[in-house]
């Protein structure tokens, strides 16, 4: 299990972490979303043992990571722009990662052949898509306890983003690999996390059970006979706003029954449910902290 | 150590490690193709080892930034810092394998032809002291350049600061060395001693190739400084070790593609360079307007330095006020070495007692109507031990009466309508083996400088005498002729 406890990590008098505390249980794939220069890659970073925090602890299985290798073994980190020198083959890089992490070959061939990856080219040839691929074969093959992933989809074509979805699926049948992964692309995180952290200013402001956290908000779109203006849906805990004529889309947090019950007792003349994907969640809970739209 | 890395490195770098091979033995290669077996001689095996030596070194500079480039990417230090293996070790393992390649690649290049060549060597044995002390100076500079790379944040941060900290000290000296002919009047190679000491990157070759020569010498000598300069090769490369230990955890990994600004990077290397050439060009230059305009070349340097250090042209008052505390602090020390006559180290011809050897050479140029531009040149050359007490005070006597004509600058400047110049230089050497030496040229301009060098060439007559002068003049070229002085003085009286 992974511990984040009070951490804070700036640079040069610019906080990026503060006061961060988070929680990825055993088995869990934690998808880790935020805007731009939210912190994400400092944090996976700072968990990796690439950046050395300035205050606070990171506890793995209740162990400090440190500079201790036996720890450390459990953890990889694959970057969004992986390293490799301009003449390393996947050959090379799998003798660079077999030198200090247990290596599945059985895996790691497995997998080549699925991504069809030429083990003796020079990664420096590949395209963008594929030097990603190889090195989530890496990954695949040397099976962390706590695998982080950072922009893990991006630049992958959509098949080779379901062979990937599917090859992290058999990983984590191991109930004790967890895996986060930030990445920009919502809709694919939606797939195979089962929960998730918004990272904004530093901290991890919202975060939980993915399902639940939909859950907990939706989209009702009402029709009344005369035109409504928010103000007439006070006491709803209204998280986005929008009017078209007669026609009111509110995104409203709270439990969908008694929110129903709610609007139903204003007599709409049509009034319709519809469930929001992470991608809409990530815009209302960062909007919350800014502006409604009327 | 980490033993899987080794073994890791050892195959990812075959590539490189048979290039050090091929560099290593090439002198060992052409050496055995150009000369047959007959004409061996210690000459073959002296180019051979020199050449080793060199190798040596100039690889143990090149390579850390091969080994250790990752510490200034950024990408490169997502793997390194995330594998699983202790920092310390990640550095051991590198530097292990980097210079174990370099020294036995090293000894393999010339172990062949030195041992075809023992039967020409009176000291073969000493080529296990060469090895082993050639592998210790290696390993000293790979220290010092990896110190470097962990003080910056790029690769062309780390070379040019390695090149720029084994060039500074030669700036050092020269700084030295001008106040020493500019301030310190007499006493010359005043610093002589600590030269050797403060260029050590380059004088440490000397010793080992001293130690090269001494395998064929009939007699080894080694001097005091020669094991004080391994001493202190031995001090830096320690030093170089306990910044590397330090900065090893303390170094973030998000430093790396930033601007180096760490205090011993771009920040000493340009105060210390800014600060030399102002020195120097304060203690070198008396017209003020001249000195204001080389200050201002300074100026444009540091600019250009800071331009460099910072990638933007961003001009600090911070960095105003620092160049301000630069020539301040030239001026100042300029200002009391002129005061205490070079803090007191002029003159220190007064305390001596005897004089080994002595020589002075001497010419006037005298315009006059009738043989324009005839020059008298009064050599006297003696080359021997001067222990009279009377010429040892008239030596100090000739010292100080040209000392005076230097300090008072009248003779600084060259005045229109003067009838003749006169040119004095002089050197000896006392028993202690301090060297001195006086220049000074003047100009004949009235009586006053008429009878100043009457005096000063009756106080030479009067050590050693003058033997004989040279005339030449327009018409008739070079004629050495003798001239009695008496001679020479009425011609420079008939100039009044």
């Amino acid at each position: 299990m992974l511990e984040v406890r009070n951490v804070y990590k700036e640079f040069k008098d610019q906080k990026v972490l503060r006061d961060l505390d988070l929680t990825v249980e055993d088995g869990k794939v934690f998808g880790l979303v935020g805007v731009n220069g939210a912190g994400k890659s400092t944090l996976l970073r700072s968990i990796a043992g690439v950046y050395d925090i300035d205050e606070g602890t990171i506890l793995f299985d209740n162990e400090v990571i440190s500079d201790d290798p036996e720890i450390r073994r459990n953890i990889l980190l694959i970057g969004d722009d992986p390293y490799f020198t301009r003449t390393s083959t996947l050959e090379d890089i799998v003798a660079f990662y077999s030198s200090f992490y247990p290596f599945d070959h059985e895996a790691y061939y497995k997998y080549l052949n699925m991504f069809a990856l030429d083990p003796k080219k020079m990664i420096n040839t590949f395209s963008k898509g594929m030097k990603r691929q190889a090195f989530l074969i890496m990954a695949l093959a040397i099976k962390p306890r706590l695998l982080l992933l950072d922009e893990a989809f991006d630049g992958l074509d959509p098949l080779t983003r379901l062979d990937f979805k599917k090859a992290l699926a058999e990983l984590l049948s191991d109930d004790k690999i967890s895996v986060i992964i930030s990445s920009h692309n919502l809709k694919e995180l939606e797939d195979i996390c089962d929960s998730f952290g918004l990272l904004e200013n530093g901290q991890i402001k919202t975060s939980g059970d993915l399902d639940i956290a939909k859950s907990s908000i939706n989209k009702y779109q009402v029709v009344f006979e005369n035109e409504m203006t928010i103000d007439d849906f006070d006491g709803f805990d209204i998280v986005n706003y929008d009017q078209k004529g007669r026609v009111s889309t509110l995104v409203i947090k709270g439990d969908e029954e008694s929110v129903e019950a709610r609007l139903n007792a204003m007599a709409p003349l049509i009034l319709d449910v519809l469930p929001i994907d992470f991608e809409e969640l990530f815009i209302y809970e960062v909007e919350m902290r800014g502006t409604l739209h009327e | 150590m980490n033993k899987e890395y080794l073994l890791y490195l050892i195959r990812s770098k075959k590539h490189l490690s048979i290039f050090i091979l091929i560099v290593s033995m090439l002198p060992t290669l052409l050496y055995i193709l150009s000369s047959p077996v007959q004409y061996y001689s210690f000459s073959h095996i002296e180019m051979i080892l020199c050449v080793y030596i060199v190798i040596v070194i100039c690889e143990s500079f090149i390579l850390p930034f091969v080994y250790f480039g990752y510490l200034q990417s950024k990408r490169a230090l997502d793997t390194y810092y995330n594998i699983p293996i202790a920092r310390t070790k990640l550095v051991i393992t590198n530097f292990v394998h980097m210079s174990t390649q370099i020294i036995v690649f090293g000894i393999i290049g010339t172990i062949i032809p030195f041992l075809i060549n023992l039967s020409f060597l009176p000291r073969p044995y000493m080529i296990v002291v060469l090895y082993a002390l050639t592998s210790l100076f290696g390993i000293i500079v790979s220290l010092f350049v990896l110190a470097i790379i962990y003080k910056t944040n790029t690769l062309f941060d780390s070379v040019i600061l390695s090149v720029a900290y084994i060039t500074i000290p030669f700036l050092i000296v020269t700084v030295l060395s001008t106040f020493d002919i500019h301030q310190i009047y007499g006493l010359t190679n005043t610093f002589g001693w600590i030269t050797p000491h403060i260029i050590l990157p380059v004088t440490c070759l000397a010793p080992l190739l001293y130690l090269v020569s001494a395998m064929n010498s009939a007699e080894m000598v080694f001097s005091l400084q020669y094991f004080l300069l391994i001493l202190e090769a031995i001090i830096i490369g320690f030093g170089c070790f306990i910044s590397i230990r330090r900065d090893i955890k303390k170094r973030k990994a998000e430093l790396s593609e930033t601007v180096s600004s760490n205090f011993f990077a771009w920040p000493l290397a340009i105060g210390l360079t800014t600060m030399c050439l102002l020195f120097i060009f304060a203690f070198s230059i008396d017209d003020t307007m001249t000195m204001i305009i080389w200050f201002a070349f300074v100026f444009v340097a540091y600019l250009i330095m800071t331009f460099v250090y910072r990638r933007k042209i961003v001009f600090t008052k911070r960095d105003l006020l620092l160049f301000g505390v630069g020539i301040f602090a030239s001026l100042t020390i300029l200002a009391v070495a002129e005061a205490t006559d070079g803090f007191y180290l002029s003159r220190a011809y007064r305390s001596i007692d005897s004089v080994e050897n002595f020589d002075i050479y001497s010419y006037i140029t005298i315009q006059n109507d009738s043989t324009p531009n005839d020059t008298y040149d009064l050599y006297n050359k003696m080359t021997m031990e001067i222990s009279d007490k009377e010429a040892v005070d008239d030596i100090i006597a000739l010292a100080d009466r040209l000392y005076d004509r230097y300090k008072s600058g009248e003779d600084y400047y060259l005045n229109e309508g003067y009838i003749g110049s006169c040119y004095i230089d002089m050197h000896f050497i006392d028993d202690k083996g301090r060297q001195f030496s006086f220049y000074h040229q003047f100009y004949i301009n009235d009586d006053k400088d008429i009878d100043d060098f009457k005096e000063i060439v009756g106080l030479v007559d009067e050590i050693g005498g003058m033997a004989s002068a040279t005339v030449y003049s327009d018409i008739d070229g070079y004629i050495s002729k003798e001239v009695p002085l008496d001679e020479v003085e009425s011609i420079v009286d008939g100039l009044r």
